[in-house]
């Protein structure tokens, strides 16, 4: 039995993951925009006896690397010897720009095997390609698939057997014009005969820092700066080649992007129908979420809360004690995180990848690209504050899609104002029952979601504003640049949804929900069980919190219950009832109304709730958020600028509507 | 010749042309922006900010603060 090491590489967007998934059966999400894959992740399998460990790489167009992911994945191609085989994934749609990447990896590497995915689609589009003439000209191994159904994964799975066991050594080499070869030829006298010495030469003609830094010495230096940077020529030489080689293998019968895509973009990118189209999707999906979770979240929260006490029951051989931290304490919070974060999530996040899938997320960044540049900020933030929706820790992991390292950041520290999954149920409740009276009608729903829209809207102007001003504090001289690749429109694949919502983030953002959940429970149900000098710690601790929580138009049991919902957003409102009920336990609410009383009876008016959604949106990320960030971003600096920014706004705009409110009304 | 944001809608342009700094012209060599390459402007966004460029089969987005650089001529 032998091990084989096999690198996934190929351009944005050409279905990398998914064959990466078809191989190792691990499921990694993959959607219709470009920069899916933001971790390198990998996995393996056995064939024939033989264990493949295959590594997937972020999307790239050529070697010469713009990011931190990029740099990783250059490395990876050209400095690891380890490897036994690069499988390079090209979009048959768009063969000729992938072959750009090809070229560029044969240079370095021959044991390639071109995997030419989408043939369906290019065939419905009237592209026939030749795959053996490909082969031939690249002297590689070529394979044709349709990773969405399966073709050819068979003959993928072989041509990568025959690769890694016969190391291939008579691949295509690119030639350059005379001048540019004589250069090559030229810089071999300065860096010796080292291993890859034509890519390096080619490497350091284009001024390439890092491969520079390696070599550099006083003769190269002159030599250098005397044939000057032909960088420009040498990527010319390349592209021209591409088009020769797609000429003598692609017949393409209309050469234009479809009829039907160009009238929808025309539509969906029009000023008129762009913006009612999108705030018409953004309402509906808000729309099905809170009708559509409503029923299943009663269900499940009364199966959930039913069988506590058959569990109490069951583990009657422990300690009393015991027994009440693990039920009443840790299961109740579990319990409670589950019911109200499940059934919204199996809605929202099969609908958000319905719309990813269609490629319909990139066209929105497109629209959005003029406001949010503007704010010195980029149009795909506008896909990880969507992201940020579902859950705020997703929407941080994906700002790696942006590639500018300010335009990054800015994204990860405001992305905490969209209201996550387990904040707008929350929301959504506060809503109906002190600003739009809920009767369970059609158009008590429309009302909420469009009041929703409107607090979200409220949250994207905030994140504008903030945004400006972090790229002006933050970052004062730092460029930005901005490309955006438009990917076809593709059909939806149901079980593609099904799967990949529901088991790469449902499940993964319930889990992590669950981790800090959990221990969240058993501190809660210590602080309002050991008690201080006859009132236990959280009463203790809340009174402290009173004066300000009032001068904040809140009071100190709101204010210390965000502080200890700092694991997870959605147990905030339980801690409410909790203390307000002086149960012990999270409580649950029979009704809308029965909560709504609890609530007037401590206090609460309009001005209460109205504050209570602003502190909801505006306050410090949850626990998973801020680990998620210093993750990202690798800087304390950075995490504690996310956790101050939105409590400072929220601290202030309750200041300032408890003020006017005070003195108007 | 015409910045390759001002060119009209539709039309087929050749790329003559790119004057930016290092890294921003690195990557609009790397989708396949390079002198004397087909390209045609296909959408443009209604902020007027952005254009969505047909090059290479596949459709991409520059800023027009960006794409002002690349010079191009009508074919």
């Amino acid at each position: 039995m032998n091990n084989y090491n096999i690198i996934l590489a190929g351009n944005p967007n050409v279905g990398k993951s998914t064959i990466f998934n078809l191989l190792t059966g691990y499921r990694q999400h993959t959607g219709n925009w470009a920069g899916k894959t933001v971790d390198n992740a990998s996995g393996e399998y056995t064939y024939n006896k033989n264990k493949y460990v295959i590594y997937d790489l972020p999307g790239m167009y050529s070697l010469v690397p713009h990011s931190k992911e990029e740099v990783i994945a250059r490395d990876m191609v050209c400095n690891n010897n380890d490897i036994d085989c690069i499988v390079v994934v090209c979009n048959a749609v768009s063969l000729k720009r992938g072959l750009n990447l090809v070229l560029q990896i044969l240079e370095v590497n021959s044991n390639v095997l071109l995997v030419v995915n989408l043939m369906d689609e290019a065939k419905k589009r009237g592209i026939e390609i030749d795959l053996r003439k490909l082969s031939s000209i690249l002297g590689i191994n070529v394979v044709g698939t349709s990773a969405t159904y399966n073709d050819g994964i068979d003959k993928l799975v072989d041509g990568i057997e025959y690769v890694c066991k016969n190391k291939n050594n008579s691949s295509y080499s690119l030639t350059y014009d005379n001048d540019i070869e004589d250069n090559i030829n030229n810089i071999y006298k300065y860096i010796g005969d080292v291993d890859k010495k034509r890519w390096i030469s080619i490497r350091l003609l284009c001024r390439d820092i890092d491969i520079y830094d390696k070599y550099k010495n006083k003769v190269l230096d002159n030599y250098l700066n005397r044939v000057g940077n032909i960088e420009d020529r040498i990527c010319s030489c390349i592209i021209n080649r591409c088009h020769d080689i797609y000429k003598m293998c692609v017949i393409n019968r209309y050469n234009k992007y479809l009829n039907r895509d160009k009238k929808l973009d025309k539509i969906i990118t029009s000023k008129f129908w762009g913006i009612i189209i999108m705030i018409l999707s953004l309402f509906l999906l808000f729309w099905l979420t809170i009708v559509g979770s409503n029923y299943p979240s009663i269900l499940l929260s009364r199966f959930l809360f039913g069988i506590e006490d058959n569990l109490y029951n069951i583990l009657s051989f422990l300690p009393n004690m015991i027994r009440n931290i693990l039920v009443h304490g840790v299961y109740k919070t579990t319990a409670w995180v589950v019911s109200v974060m499940l059934p919204p999530m199996m809605i929202f996040f099969p609908l958000f990848t319905i719309l990813e899938d269609m490629g319909f997320l990139p066209r929105i960044a497109f629209n959005m690209d003029n406001m949010f540049s503007k704010c010195d900020a980029c149009g795909k933030q506008c896909l990880t504050m969507c992201m940020g929706i579902g859950c705020n820790a997703v929407g941080v992991t994906g700002t790696r899609i942006i590639d500018n390292k300010k335009e990054r950041i800015i994204a990860i520290l405001t992305n905490s104002f969209m209201p996550c999954n387990g904040r707008y149920p929350v929301i959504i409740a506060v809503i109906s029952m002190f600003i739009i009276n809920y009767s369970r009608g059609v158009i008590s729903s429309l009302l909420i979601s469009l009041v929703l829209v409107f607090v979200i809207l409220f949250s994207v102007a905030i994140t504008f504003v903030v945004s400006k001003i972090l790229s002006r504090l933050l970052f004062k001289k730092d460029k930005t640049s901005f490309i955006l690749e438009l990917p076809d429109y593709r059909k939806i694949r149901i079980g593609h949804v099904i799967v990949s919502s529901l088991l790469d983030r449902t499940l993964f953002v319930l889990g992590r929900a669950v981790m800090v959940a959990a221990p969240c429970g058993l501190v809660l149900y210590l602080f309002t069980n050991i008690s201080i000098n006859g009132s236990n710690i959280i009463t203790f601790l809340s009174d402290k919190l009173d004066l300000f929580g009032c001068l904040l138009g809140l009071d100190g049991v709101i204010l210390l219950s965000f502080l200890l919902g700092l694991p997870a957003n959605e147990i905030v409102l339980p801690i409410i009832l909790m203390i307000y009920l002086n149960t012990g336990i999270l409580t649950d609410y029979d009704s809308l109304v029965s909560l709504k009383n609890i609530l007037i009876s401590n206090g609460w008016t309009i001005i209460t709730a109205i504050n209570f959604i602003i502190f909801s949106i505006f306050h410090f990320p949850c626990g998973t958020t801020l680990l998620t960030i210093k993750k990202e971003t690798n800087s304390y600096f950075y995490t504690f600028i996310a956790f101050i920014i939105p409590l400072f706004i929220g601290i202030i705009l309750c200041l300032i509507i408890n003020f006017l409110y005070n003195c108007f009304i | 010749m015409v910045s390759l944001c001002d060119m009209e809608l539709d039309r087929v342009g050749i790329i003559k042309n790119i004057d930016a700094n290092s890294d921003m012209k690195r990557r609009f060599m790397d989708i396949g922006i390079v002198p004397g390459v087909r390209i045609i402007r296909v959408l443009e966004d209604y902020g007027k900010s952005i254009s969505a460029y047909n090059i290479m089969d596949s459709l991409i987005a520059i800023r027009n603060k960006d794409s002002r650089r690349i010079l191009v001529s009508y074919e």
